[in-house]
């Protein structure tokens, strides 16, 4: 039988599309009013985001917004897709964070506060902050905290009004990074009494902080090494720890799936451990270099990006020999970075064109 | 439990037999409510699916019949199985399983076959060949979309 012949049921043709990369998707707009109208669909955006095969880098200057998606079938190549910032009533500027949360990226941007932007739909919200804030995240809510002290904030969509929280105790200093997962945020803190380091949770629904959801796997308490929470197998965490003195890495991840509610039976064990050369830019990093990273659930390879010596960003691939692949369209320039997922995802009241922004 | 009715007999469209165990036709969902409903015997016919195609179908319910449950290793095997089943099968084929995932209710069949339709179609042209669906666009709205959407298409 030829497969033209052949006419599957809409539903069917629904399932296919799911599975199909948001770059193709874009294309296929084109393609009928029946499957324009459907990528716009809700329902549809949170299929093609839950099925996505892998993450990908987005990386974001002053001047250009770049997603990088590292291929890991055969031998490992980069396919970067400049994505376009000429967005009506967004000026684009670079900032000092940026996060990914349910298909959305928000970030800060310095006296502007925090743009909600899904560059693939070309859909940016500006949200005023007055404060400087570092980290943030999205559930039907946005959260936003400066970091260093243990204030944050919560707006709802569409209101520029902002209830203030107190954040647990003050002994905790927060990252600048949070991972969402069931709309619930979790990052890394800092007790400065006990100079541990945990994982902190905020969950949106509840609009409760939980100080310590779960303790971290290793022990170190050492201040300078370098820690990154990011979500494994879209239900579990990893976390990567970097010793500042010796550069290798460890990689750990969650034995089961992360409850809400359900931090102490958390149970973690070691995934990776990869000694870094002397000779590798890895060594480089450090507390103040900004590094995005992913495990690849296929190959289970750890595909790092980061910062080099001369500043260049470098995507590092460890999976028996490790491989590094420099990107050529980023300038040499400060460059914010992060794992996230390309979506369809809309922005939340989000304005179209000619509106009033 | 007898050993009769720890079998089954699945017969395919073009009158095919398939004696297989219950706990690999179970998880057919519509076998499943076919079966609770005591409605039939122990030959249950599937009209819409072929001999050719209902092969393949027990093949992949029998492997993961044995393997699920397991732990995490055995689940990074069962992933491998997968890709290398759906790896030299036609569109046609790839076609007919779906149909078939769909007609039986196996959900992870059908997220396995579909996934591997849409990694296989790269280009619209490819998708507007068999999908056999018409570009309803006039030529000035496609343009328009093109030209809003220039920076996916280059490569």
């Amino acid at each position: 039988m030829v497969a033209s012949e052949m006419l599957l049921p809409w539903d069917l043709v629904e399932e296919i599309l799911s599975w199909v990369p948001v770059k193709s998707l874009i294309r296929f707009r084109t393609f009928c009013k029946r499957w324009k109208a459907l990528f716009e669909e809700k329902r549809f955006a949170k299929n093609q985001l839950a099925r996505a095969s892998r993450p990908q880098f987005i990386l974001s200057s002053e001047s250009m917004i770049c997603s990088v998606d590292v291929i890991l079938d055969g031998c490992p190549l980069i396919e970067v897709c400049k994505v376009p910032v000429d967005i009506t009533g967004y000026r684009h500027s670079e900032g000092f964070s940026v996060n990914f949360c349910d298909g959305l990226l928000l970030c800060a941007v310095p006296s502007q506060g925090l743009a909600v932007r899904n560059p693939w739909l070309k859909q940016a919200r500006w949200i005023n902050m007055t404060e400087r804030t570092y980290f943030n995240g999205i559930g039907y809510k946005i959260f936003a905290s400066p970091g260093l002290t243990g204030k944050a904030w919560i707006s709802e969509f569409g209101s520029s009004a902002w209830k203030s929280h107190e954040l647990v105790s003050e002994d905790f200093m927060f990252r600048d990074y949070s991972v969402s997962l069931n709309g619930t945020l979790y990052w890394i803190a800092r007790n400065f009494m006990s100079r541990e380091y945990v994982i902190t949770s905020f969950d949106f629904s509840t609009e409760k902080f939980n100080e310590i959801f779960c303790v971290l796997p290793d022990k170190s308490i050492k201040t300078l090494d370098s820690r990154s929470l990011e979500v494994f197998r879209r239900d579990r965490f990893s976390y990567l720890h970097q010793c500042y003195e010796t550069k290798n890495i460890e990689i750990w991840v969650t034995k089961k799936k992360i409850e809400n509610k359900d931090g102490e039976s958390v149970e973690w064990m070691m995934f990776m451990n990869v000694s870094v050369p002397y000779s590798s830019d890895l060594r480089c990093m450090s507390l103040f270099y900004q590094r995005s990273y992913f495990i690849d659930e296929k190959t289970l390879s750890l595909v790092l990006c980061c910062e080099d010596y001369n500043g260049n960003i470098c995507i590092y691939i460890v999976k028996g020999q490790s491989k590094r692949i420099q990107i050529e369209a980023v300038a040499k320039n400060h460059c914010l970075h992060r794992t996230y997922f390309p979506s369809l995802v809309q922005v939340p009241s989000y304005q179209r064109q000619g509106e009033e922004i | 439990m007898s050993k009769s009715e720890k079998k089954i007999v699945l017969k395919s469209l073009d009158n095919e037999a398939f004696e297989v165990e219950k706990a690999v036709a179970l998880q057919s969902q519509t076998i499943w409510v076919m079966c609770e409903d005591k409605c039939v015997g122990n030959e249950i016919p599937l009209e819409n699916v072929t001999g050719q195609i209902l092969a393949k179908v027990i093949d992949y319910c029998k492997k993961h019949a044995v393997v699920d449950g397991d732990g995490d290793e055995s689940s990074e095997e069962l992933k491998n199985w997968d890709t290398e089943f759906t790896k030299n099968m036609d569109q046609s084929t790839l076609f007919n399983m779906i149909l078939a995932a769909n007609y039986l209710n196996i959900k992870s069949l059908l997220n396995l076959t579909c996934q591997a339709v849409a990694d296989k179609t790269k280009t619209i042209d490819e998708f507007h060949t068999f999908l056999n669906i018409e570009n309803n666009f006039t030529p000035e709205e496609e343009a328009q979309i093109c030209q809003e959407n220039l920076w996916a298409f280059d490569d």
